[in-house]
Order: structure tokens, then sequence, then C-alpha cells
């Protein structure tokens, strides 16, 4: 980041439009702005903290110039703001940010005037970027502006760039400059990355889902194990196909050869048992039906039967409610508060009655809005209504249903029994033909086996339908377990990347960490010994914080200030020769240094030895100087300096300073 | 609201799977092969709500015995209205839960989640509704399974329970009332 210009309106004691170009040349990369004391020095550093992070560092925190303020008659509005205007990456930034102060009241107290301003000023930021035709201007959308100034040079980092004289000092004593040290240099693009790596592998480990695993594993046991017994199954049902055909025909066989009897005794119990059983079995099937059907209409809608006296209670209390005052009402159906709203502000209703708030009519039709949709219930409850309403139409018949069924099964029930006995009777019935009855004998017998057979026919069906439907399950749920073990290996495979990437990202940052501190050590201490005219040494400790070798007592501000400059200077000129930057990995970075009354603290020796080697390690010095230090200092700069400004008061009639009209010429 | 996968495990699972026809994957089908008065878990969910309720019968999940049953979310799908209406009247009628009529016809009526507040109303709304659910189970347990040993038992104690109710409940006045309100 270079900076081209600054520009101030109205702020605090600048008046008028204030604009400063700032050098950008190589060689004369010096701008230096001169004044007295009190002259508005700080104020400079503090535009630009205000203007690209909005950081208000003034104790009055009104920015309005105050002879601007207190010419402001009541209702009237001034602004103030400040722009900067600076080239990043080859593109030029404007950023602008500005207050709009609205006077409230003016009055005049002990003979002078007093004007009280809106207790929040109106501020507005706007960043925007030239296009390389070096005409088009594209504004950057303002919830970014924080964002991309941030990435332009950190907020965190800026008082290593922006600073006054009694702040320098404190720098190289704060307590961990990592992290400074690392966003200077750019390292944190790595730990950023690094780190970001971990959550993206912590995401991916959730995703991981092994109970999958151990389902699938369960899912294809069961599945062997309902395999073979289907088979086992499919065999047994055979056998029992094969045994109840082989004695139906038996039965059959008997049958035929008894209606082949002449006598007609037997001829008519056949005929007997054949319609007996006949209706039997239609009976058996009947049972089954009525019992199905009976569940059936036990399962329609017995929820609202069995609430019968829970609905009935509801909607006693939704009447009291409604009773209540204020409370509950069932609302105009498909009407909302907007049509109410609509009547009211026309002042006529629909019948031509006029609803002037404090009426009676207009307070019934404010009644009528608090039940209307979207605010409240009214609406809600009519469709309970209507509800309530649909599902019991179903329900009146319940019972009286469930009865008629339950009637039927019984007297199904009842046939059964009475077509059993009529056939056990039957059988039992004697035969006079001695052949003939051992006919029937064996009839019976075979008949009995023919139902056990049938029995048990029926019964190892039944097993192996729910064994097809468990295998068929199995299958669902193996499949199931697939798809996700697919999903498994791939974010498997995504851990794998990531934490191979991860390890080239952490080595690289170590790597490159061990450069920084090395170099750091090396820069800091020259510079230091280039500054400091007595003999000591400094090293860095493993927080960056700047000691001395040598165990020190006493420390004056001076030597802070030495070595703070010492420390920022390597800082700086570490990123400006891009010391990090190997391959495609640009990391290097340029920064201005903007300093106020840099040297209040420092000697003339000091001041001698700092501007011999400033100029040389920032890509861009601009500093608020005071006459008396520029003296010492110009000695040393003057070569470097681009461009020079003075600081200047306005003078009353009396040849007096006006503290509130400095100008920058 | 009803749209997530329910389930529940202990004993109240045994008793689930005892009441309704078991459909699918059922590992322990065997224990459970008795006469069954539910065609599928959904119907008893949106039933013993209402009779847990109506006996004031609330209860917890009793994991002493080793159980297991569930819905998938699908489910819900078609019976959505249903629940919610049987939610609606537990939720304006359950004076234990809430005896502040205001908050009851609020709570009742609030589906939506747009506020964290709502949000875990409806959370605590639906811990009632699953505690009658339980209730509900247990007291059908006890009418049915436990006394019913063949179909014909279970088939007469449906008849009987359903008739019961109506001359207990006197659901000819029940009836009268309710037309009253509805017009």
């Amino acid at each position: 980041m270079i900076i081209n210009r600054l520009e101030m309106f109205n702020f605090r004691q600048y008046i008028g439009l204030q604009s400063v170009e700032f050098s950008t040349d190589k060689d004369k990369n010096v701008t230096v702005l001169i004044g007295v004391n009190t002259s508005g020095k700080t104020t400079i550093v503090r535009a630009f903290e205000w203007c690209l992070y909005g950081k208000n560092g003034f104790e009055d925190t009104v920015l309005l110039n105050s002879e601007v303020r207190t010419n402001m008659k009541e209702s009237d509005v001034q602004e103030v703001w400040v722009s900067v205007t600076f080239t990043h990456d080859d593109i030029v930034y404007t950023i602008k940010r500005s207050h709009k102060y609205v006077c409230v009241e003016r009055y005049t107290e002990n003979g002078r005037f007093v004007v009280t301003l809106g207790k929040k000023p109106d501020e507005n930021v706007m960043l925007e970027y030239l296009m390389k035709d070096g005409q088009t201007k594209i504004p950057i959308d303002k919830s970014n502006i924080d964002e991309s100034m941030n990435r332009i040079l950190p907020k965190d980092l800026s008082d290593y760039f922006f600073f006054g004289g009694e702040r320098i000092s404190g720098i190289a004593n704060r307590t961990d400059l990592s992290k400074a040290v690392r966003g200077l240099m750019r390292l944190d693009v790595l730990e950023n990355a690094y780190t970001h790596l971990k959550t993206v592998v912590k995401g991916f480990e959730d995703e991981i889902d092994t109970s999958g695993d151990a389902n699938a594993q369960r899912a294809k046991d069961s599945l062997d194990t309902y395999t073979d017994r289907k088979k086992a199954l499919e065999q047994e049902l055979q056998n029992y196909e094969k045994q109840v055909s082989y004695w139906l025909d038996k039965e059959k066989e008997y049958d035929a050869k008894l209606a082949k009897s002449n006598i007609d005794q037997v001829k008519e119990l056949a005929e007997k048992r054949r319609n007996a059983q006949s209706a039997l079995e239609g009976e058996v099937q009947k049972l089954e039906r009525v019992k199905g059907e009976m569940v059936r209409s036990f399962n329609n809608r017995t929820f609202a039967y069995f609430g019968l006296p829970s609905i009935k209670e509801t909607l006693e209390f939704l009447e009291n409610q409604n009773n209540k005052t204020g409370g509950v009402r069932e609302s105009i159906p498909a009407m909302e508060q907007d049509a109410i709203d609509f009547l009211v502000k026309r002042r006529i209703c629909i019948c031509g009655t006029r609803l002037d708030p404090g009426t009676i009519p207009y307070a019934k039709v404010m009644e009528e809005r608090r039940v209307l949709p979207p605010e409240h219930v009214g609406d809600a409850v009519r469709q309970y209504k209507d509800k309530s309403e649909g599902y019991l139409a179903g329900t009146e018949d319940f019972k009286d249903n469930i009865e008629r069924k339950f009637i039927e099964y019984r007297e199904t029930k009842r046939q059964i029994t009475k077509l059993q006995n009529e056939l056990e009777s039957l059988a039992g019935e004697v035969i006079d033909d001695t052949e003939a009855r051992n006919i029937e004998k064996n009839r019976r017998e075979a008949h009995t086996k023919y139902l056990e057979a049938k029995d048990d026919y029926d019964s190892c069906n039944r097993k192996l339908g729910e064994c097809n439907s468990n295998i068929s399950n199995c299958q669902k749920a193996i499949d199931k377990f697939a798809k996700s073990s697919t999903k498994n290996q791939r974010a498997a495979r995504l851990i794998a990347y990531a934490q191979h990437v991860y390890g080239w990202l952490f080595d690289t940052y170590k790597e490159k960490e061990d450069v920084v501190r090395a170099e750091l050590q090396k820069r800091v201490n020259d510079n230091f010994s280039k500054m400091y005219h007595g003999d000591r040494a400094i090293e860095i400790d493993e927080k960056y914080r700047v000691r001395y070798s040598d165990i020190t007592t006493e420390e004056s501000d001076g030597l802070k200030a030495v070595k703070s400059f010492a420390f920022i200077a390597s800082l700086v000129s570490m990123a400006k020769d891009k010391i990090l930057d190997d391959g495609d990995m640009k990391l290097g970075q340029v920064y201005p240094l903007v300093m106020d009354a840099p040297f209040s603290n420092v000697d003339e020796i000091h001041i001698d030895n700092i501007c011999k080697i400033l100029p040389n390690t920032a890509n861009q010095v601009i500093m608020a100087v005071m006459q008396k230090d520029w003296e010492y200092a110009s000695e040393n700069l003057e070569s470097y300096v681009g461009k020079s400004y003075k600081i200047e008061k306005d003078r009353d009639e009396f040849g007096k300073e006006i503290d509130t009209a400095t100008h920058i010429i | 609201m009803f749209d997530k996968d329910f389930r529940i495990t202990g004993k109240h699972a045994n008793y689930w799977k005892d009441l309704c026809e078991l459909a699918g994957n059922v590992p322990d089908r065997d224990q459970h092969n008795n006469f069954k008065i539910f065609s599928a878990y959904i119907d008893a969910y949106v039933v013993c709500p209402l009779i847990g309720f109506q006996y004031n019968r609330k209860s917890v999940i009793d994991n002493s015995e080793e159980g297991n049953a569930g819905m998938l979310a699908e489910v819900f799908g078609k019976r959505r209205q249903e629940l919610k209406y049987v939610y609606q009247i537990i939720m304006m009628l359950d004076t234990d839960s809430e005896p502040d009529e205001d908050k009851r016809l609020y709570r009742a009526f609030k589906f939506a989640a747009e506020t964290p507040e709502d949000k875990s109303l409806i959370e605590e709304n639906m811990k009632i509704y699953n505690a009658y659910f339980l209730g509900g189970l247990e007291i059908l347990h006890e009418e049915f399974v436990e006394q019913c040993h063949d179909d014909d038992d279970y088939l007469k104690q449906m008849y009987d329970y359903v008739k019961r109710f109506y001359d207990e409940q006197d659901g000819d006045a029940i009836r009268d009332g309710i037309n009253k309100y509805l017009g």
C-alpha cells in the first residue's frame, strides 16, 4: 500500500478543504509536514485512522471543525469528511468517510454561542477503485468495505504504520508481537490456510458414518441366515405340498369308492358331507374376512372416536376464550388485517359509515381487526373447527360398525361350530355295510392327515413369506449402507488429501518462520547498532519481543523509541525486500510509514542516525515533525524528501493564531 | 413438528409392537406374534396420546427391559394433519403442564418455530405429546395384550372397549354438546 493523497474537509482544526499529495517517488520517498507544537500533526495520523478504519481517537468525539459548528443554525446540516487515495497491487483505491451533523439547538450562554448537535452523526463510507483505463470507478459494496480494508492493511497492524512519537516507544515492549510479525510478513496467510484445513479435516471426519459398517455387517449376517432358512423352508414346503396332495388324493379316492357303492345310505352320507364341507370352507374364509373388516373399522378415525370428550372440551374452551373480553373470536373468512387498515385509512366503512378514531364504528372495526390474520389465531380457530367437523363426520357409525362386525363375527363362528358338529356327527353315523365302513374309516383318516398336512403347509408358507420379506429388507439395508460406505471412502480420501496439504503448509510455515526469525534478529541488531550510539546489542525472544543482550536496569523513553524504530524498520524492510517470496508464493508487501512527531523523545544524535536508515527501510515515509526536530532531521533526509508541506494557522486582526483555522500549505 | 424419525426404546417399544401390525424387518417378530388391534405404528401414535390424556396417564421411557421401535419421518406425511389435530387438543386442554389459558391457546396454535423461544416451546410440547403417547400405550396394553389370549379374546375386547367407552363417556350427550358448538 502506497498512499497517494489525503483530503480533509472541516476535519477538526483543519477548516475547509485540505489536500495533501504524498511523494510516491521511489528514491525521494519521504513526505514531510512541518508544524509547530499543537499545530495539528497528531490530527493527521488520526485522520488516516478514522478514514481507513473508523477509529475515532479524540477525547471530544465530534469531528466537525469548531468554527463551522459555532456558525450552524437550528436544523442546519454540516458535513465533515476525510478521503484517502492509495495504490495497492497496482490498483488505485479511494476511501472516503463522512459524518453529517445536524444542529438541534442554538443558544447564547455568557455571551457565547452554544450549538448542540444531534446525538449521532450520520456516517457514510465509500470505497472505490479505478479501473486500469484510469477513468472508470467501481464502488465496492458497503458490506464488504471493512473486510476489503482489512485485507489491504489489517486494522490490527495499523498502529505499526500510523503512529505518534509517544506511541512508538511502547511498540517493542509489547507482550506478544508474534501476531504482528506473522501479519506483516503475511505468514498469517499460511497459518490461516493450515488452521482452516484442520477444520476441514474435522468436517470430513464427522461425515464418516462408522455405524453404517456395523449395520451393514449385521444385515449381511442376517441375509445369510435368512437365505439358508429360505432354502430349508422351500424344501419343507415341497414336502408338505406332496403330503397335502397325497392325502387329498387318498381322500378323493376313498370318496370315489364310496360313491360307487350301491348302498343308498352311503351315497346320501357322502353327499351331505360334501355339502357341509364346502359350507364350512366358505364360513372359515368369511370369518377371516370379517376379522379383517372389524380391525379396519377399529382403525378408521379411531382418534376422533376416542377423542370425543376431549374435542367437546376444546370447543368449550374456545367458546370461553371467545366470550372473554378481547378473547379469541372467529374471524371473517378470507379477510386479513390489511382490509381493515384500508377502510380505516379511507375513513369510510363499506356501509358508508364514517370511521373516525374515538367513535363506536371505529372501535368496532378495530375490534374485528384484532381477530384477523396474520397476527391473531382467529383464523386458525376457525380452521380447527372445520377440521373437527370433518373428522367427527366419520365417527357417528364407529361404535355401530364395530358392533355390526362383531355380531357378524360371532354368527360366523357359531355357523362354523354348527358345521363342524354336523360333519362330526355325519362321520359318526354307523354304516351297515362292512366294506363301506372300512372305506369310510380310511377316508376319515386320510381327511385328518390332509388337514394336518394343510396346517403344516400353511404355517410353512407363512414363514417363507416372512423370510422373503426379511431378505428383501436386509438387501435394502445393505444397499443403503453400501452407499454410505462409498461416501465414507470418499471422505477418507479427502481427509488424506487435506492432511497432506496441511503437512505441506505447516512445514512451509515453519520453514518461513525460521527465516523470518533469523532475518529479523539480524536486521534488528544491525539497525539498532546503526541507530544507537552506545554499545548495546539487542535480540529477539520467542515472542519476537526485543530484549537487550545484557541485563540492563535503565531504559529511557529515547532508548525505547530507538529500539522500536529498529524493530519496525527491520520488519518493514523485510516485507519490502520480499524475503519470503519464492516461486508462485508472493508474500512480500509494500507498507507506508506514517509518523507523527517521531523524534519527540529522541536526542539529536539518534535523530541523525534514524534518519539515515528510515528512507531505505520503508517504501514510503510520511512524517509530521516539529520545526525544531526537522532542523536536525533534514540534514540526512533532505535528499529523500519528495514533497514538503507546512501546517499553519490563520491569524486574527491582532496577529494571534486562530486554533480552529488550520491549513496545510 | 412430526417431521423427524421417531424412535422409542425399552418397555414401551415392546408394547407398541404388541399392539400394531409389524411391517419390514423386525428381528423379534416372533415375540410379538399376537393379534393386532392397530394396522400400523402410526395408527397407535395418533390414538394413544388421546387415550393417555383421557385417562390422565403420562409415562416416561422405561429401559428396564430391552426394546426398540420407531418410524421414519416419511410415515408422518399423510397423517400429519391428524397428528397436529390431536396435538392441538392436548395443548388446549392439558392444564397440568400449563395452567394459564392464554398460554395454552397460544401453544395450541403455534406451529412455526420462528424464534428460539417458540422452538423450545414446541420441543416442550412434543415431550408432553409423547408422554401421553406412552401412557396410552400402557393403557391399551393392559386392556388388550394382558387380558387376551387368542383372536377371539381380542375381538371381543375390541367391541367391549369401544362400547364401554361410549357408555362411560355418555357418547350421545357428548355428540349433542359438540353439535351445539359446531352448529
